[in-house]
């Protein structure tokens, strides 16, 4: 559990809560005609680490297709992946039995962008929490409606809207039930994948709010992934930036944003609107978009779009190492 | 004074549907001025897209322009035929949208898209348009023109059938174009290159531009002045300076102080309470009163009355409140 092969914890933080080691995951895609064969395997997340304490957020940023929501749905298994470690309060979650996954997912949790998809439609917001509950085995009929109705009035539903099926909600108080769904079995991490990015400014910030309040109540630890930087800088302490499949900065969210060290963050942070017109800056264009993940792969991923690219990076990969302390990232410029 | 390129005055949209009137749009007005570009911001169903839609015309039922005028270039469009609709529409006001590829084609080649583009009017020969449609795929920024000019909409990326919806716009040479939501389904770095496109297109052209977007930060790249929309309504309009240094209305105010930018890290935003309201069900009075602090603090019972009208409390500053007026 050494930090030399952990990168992510911050200095002042004790034990991982959750520790990623090396994840892979690779999809085999068929490629067309009529002897359908596979292809290169499409390197979705190719070599990941990283931590995150109790009680800490975590920020996964980048363009999307750079692996982020595979990292999320891989710690909590919800996918395969192909390689690499997830430690989860010790216990190591990819080898986990039935029942201690079981056990393992009421203490990681996910909150989707769209929660409308993990409710069926027919069934009321009240009885569709209390049953994430009875699934577990955690509670009778009665307690199960007992701890939804706590938490709905904790995510601020009232009981009457509990009382509704999902299509009678907006879509910021669905995700208060999608909230109040990860928070019912009480646990210690939520994945949040995108949790505001449908919703509208104003509801958005209330959400926020909502995530910031039950963190420092509950203790909780999230990985927050999102595309929105300023709010993934607002509620993050680390913040980690992935590129097709790589993570290739990761820094306490302050000195990432105030000082980017790696080039594909400083053109990620310089492609963010102003929040001043006068802030008028100099950006950093960046040619092209992000490539497909099965192109083969020589060098530094990001050498075919980055302005500082030397000879070296499109012959050797530089690695993911500390370059400061608490500070990691994958790029030649910092030797 | 010059007359402005597009004036539009007490436009009001409403959708007749079995729950009642939708009055999606209530009483818009605002004028541009040639080669300026004005943004159009606020959450969704406030009526930014049915204001546009009205403005090129393309309202259909159950919706209908219950009143009000959108006059282009000394043509009132509102009432006015088919036949001199299709005269402006497209070659002269030009729209793009948030999903670009659903508004393409999915079984006609880029080039023929932007070629039947430029058959109104033009009166350009095959050949010709093919040639033109490479020329204005390569000034969209698109590499390889020759090559794309043969693909389909699926062999395209986000930001890449964005660069054709606005080469197809460019067809006609519009002195007007109204983006839609242009760049919210992009990432942020795709995003930059669309909004430079466009701010490199309007000064090289001197093309007007509406930007309809929610995010405040879209607009402070790129308008020179907002309108800022709330229940059907513009509820202030202004520079953008002014609109960052100085706003007026509370709604602006609060989505301003929103922005995560302007709290601590990791502390509470400030919040606007509630949420949007339903338009088949708008307050009575300012539809603002019921999520309005400043109303609350100031004492102010008219809010909850009578809907407040547009006052100028600076010079080219207008806004509905009656916290001002
Ligand atoms: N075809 C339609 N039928 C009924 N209501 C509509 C229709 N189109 C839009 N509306 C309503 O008009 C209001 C304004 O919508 P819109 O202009 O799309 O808002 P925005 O673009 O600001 O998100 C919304 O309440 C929306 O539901
Ligand atoms: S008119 Fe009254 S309720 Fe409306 S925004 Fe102004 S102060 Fe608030
Ligand atoms: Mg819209």
């Amino acid at each position: 559990m050494g930090s030399a092969t952990a990168p992510g914890a911050t200095a002042t933080t004790g034990p991982a809560l959750l520790e990623v080691t090396d994840l892979v995951k690779h999809y085999r895609i068929r490629s067309g005609g009529s002897m359908a064969h596979s292809g290169p395997p499409l390197r979705a997340v190719d070599g990941v680490s990283f931590r995150v304490a109790a009680g800490e957020t975590l920020g996964l940023v980048g363009e999307s297709g750079g692996g982020k929501t595979t990292v999320g749905l891989s710690v909590l298994r919800l996918i395969r992946p192909s390689g690499g470690s997830v430690t989860f309060e010790g216990r190591d979650v990819l080898a986990a039995g039935r029942t201690e996954m079981k056990a393992l997912r009421q203490r990681m949790q996910i909150v989707f962008q769209d929660p409308i998809g993990a409710l069926d439609p027919r069934k009321s917001i009240g009885d569709s929490v209390g049953e994430g509950l009875r699934i577990q085995g955690l509670a009778s009929r009665a307690q199960s409606h007992q701890r939804a109705a706590e938490v709905l009035d904790r995510v601020g539903l009232t009981a009457a809207q509990s009382r509704s099926l999902p299509h009678e909600l907006s879509g910021g108080q669905l995700q208060r039930v999608g909230i109040a769904r990860a928070l019912a079995l009480d646990p210690r991490l939520v994945v949040c994948d995108e949790p505001v990015s449908a919703l509208d400014v104003s509801i958005q910030a209330q959400i926020i709010n909502l995530l910031l309040d039950l963190q420092a109540e509950r203790g909780l630890a999230y990985l927050f992934i999102a595309h929105d930087l300023a709010l993934v800088r607002h509620i993050s302490d680390r913040v980690a930036v992935m590129y097709l499949g790589r993570i290739v900065e990761s820094a306490p969210a302050g000195e990432l944003f105030d000082n980017p060290a790696h080039p594909y963050t400083r053109a990620l942070l310089s492609a963010v609107p102003a929040d001043h017109p006068a802030a008028a800056r100099q950006r950093i264009v960046l040619r092209g978009e992000i490539p497909s993940a099965t192109a083969p792969q020589r060098g530094c991923p990001f050498a075919p779009r980055c302005p500082d690219a030397m000879a070296k990076c499109s012959e050797e990969t530089p690695e993911f190492k500390e370059i400061a302390p608490g500070r990691w990232a994958a790029c030649f410029l910092n030797d | 004074m010059t007359e402005p390129l597009l004036s539009v005055e007490g436009l009001r949209t409403h959708f007749f549907v079995d729950a009642g009137v939708v009055k999606a749009v209530d009483g818009v007005g605002f004028h541009i001025r040639r080669g300026e570009v004005v943004g159009l911001v606020g959450e969704s169903g406030c009526g930014k897209t049915v204001t546009s839609l009205s403005i090129a015309g393309l309202i259909e039922s159950p919706g209908r322009i219950v009143e009000g005028s959108v006059r282009f270039d000394g043509t009132e469009l509102v009432g006015a035929s088919e036949r001199v609709l299709n005269t402006v529409r497209g070659p002269r006001i030009a729209m793009i949208f948030q999903q670009p590829r659903a508004s393409l084609d999915p079984v006609m080649s880029v080039g023929r898209q932007i070629g039947q583009a430029l058959k109104s009017g033009t009166g350009m020969d095959r050949s010709a348009r093919r040639r033109r449609a490479v020329e204005l795929l390569d000034r969209v920024g698109i590499s390889d023109p020759d090559r794309r000019v043969r693909e389909y909409p699926h062999q395209l990326s986000g930001g890449m059938a964005q660069r054709v919806m606005i080469a197809i716009a460019l067809a006609g040479e519009p002195d007007l174009l109204i983006a839609d939501e242009p760049t919210t389904a992009l990432d942020v770095t795709v995003q930059a290159q669309i909004l430079e496109l466009l701010r490199e297109l309007q000064s090289a052209n001197g093309m007007a531009v509406i930007l309809i977007t929610h995010d405040l930060g879209v607009i402070a790249e790129i308008a020179d002045r907002a309108a800022v929309m709330y229940a059907g309504r513009i509820v202030e309009e202004c520079s953008i300076s002014e609109l960052y240094d100085a706003p007026l209305h509370p709604y602006t105010l609060g989505l301003m102080e929103s922005r995560p930018a302007a709290s601590r890290s990791k502390s509470r935003l400030r919040v606007i309470p509630g949420s949007v309201p339903v338009p088949l069900d708008l307050p009575v009075g300012c539809s603002f009163a019921p999520r309005c602090a400043p109303r609350v603090e100031s004492g102010l019972t008219v809010c909850t009355e009578q809907a407040p009208d547009p006052v100028s409390p600076r010079d080219g500053h207008h806004v509905r409140c009656w916290l001002h007026g």
